[in-house]
């Protein structure tokens, strides 16, 4: 299981815009892993600055994130690199 | 404990996120594990923030020249470290190491709300 914040943030974020809040619940309950609070907006403030995701709406309490479309492109790339990963251990495996 | 949690993180970081991580700190169904990794989040910015700036390149030489210095002046003495406190000469350069140490951890501080951190604003 692959347990990068940054990774786990952005495919949170996949969905629609949310907070800080709904991301940890997210990904809590899809994969089982609880990113604590520093873990989490570490993810957060690096990916904000690098422009992968921004702040949706700024006034609100409780700001949600969105990604931005570098964020998508960000996203896209690394799920298919992993992705071929995955299909090449599994058909080495299979001819084990 | 939340507020000196709060304050251990660099200025412009607290500023931007500092409400949401102690919202979500206060709902944490696990708070000591929680403070713990937001304590590691606190030490590792301020050490990136650290690195940065004439404080680091200042901080840095003074420990190099002081472990240096260290190395040259114990290798004098017959019992080693034991004998420093009875040469006067060979405090300077672990002064020297300790000032450097010194003062990369506190540039953050000293900087205050000028610090870089990594935000967007950063």
């Amino acid at each position: 299981m692959n347990r990068d914040p940054q990774l786990l943030a952005l495919v949170s974020l996949a969905r629609g815009p949310r907070h800080g809040y709904a991301m940890q619940k997210d990904i809590e309950v899809e994969f089982g892993i609880h990113l604590g609070p520093g873990t989490l907006y570490g993810a957060i403030a690096r990916l904000e600055s690098r422009g992968l995701i921004r702040v949706t709406s700024a006034g609100a309490r409780r700001r949600p994130y969105e990604l931005t479309e570098d964020g998508r492109r960000e996203l896209r790339e690394r799920l298919a690199g992993l992705s071929s990963v995955v299909a090449l251990g599994l058909s080495r495996l299979a001819t084990q | 404990m939340r507020t000196w949690l709060r304050v251990l993180l660099p200025t412009s970081f607290r500023d931007r996120y500092g409400d949401e991580l102690m919202e979500l700190l206060g709902e944490s169904r696990h708070p000591l594990r929680d403070s713990v990794d937001l304590i590691f989040l606190a030490i590792r910015l301020n050490l990136e923030n650290a690195m940065t700036g004439v404080f680091r390149w200042t901080g840095l030489g003074l420990i190099l020249v002081g472990m240096f210095a260290s190395g040259y002046a114990t290798s004098d003495l017959g019992d080693g470290l034991a004998e420093m406190h009875r040469h006067w000469w060979s405090t300077a350069p672990v002064v020297g190491v300790l000032a450097g140490g010194l003062l990369l951890l506190a540039s953050n501080r000293l900087r205050g709300r000028g610090a870089r951190t990594t935000t967007a604003q950063g």
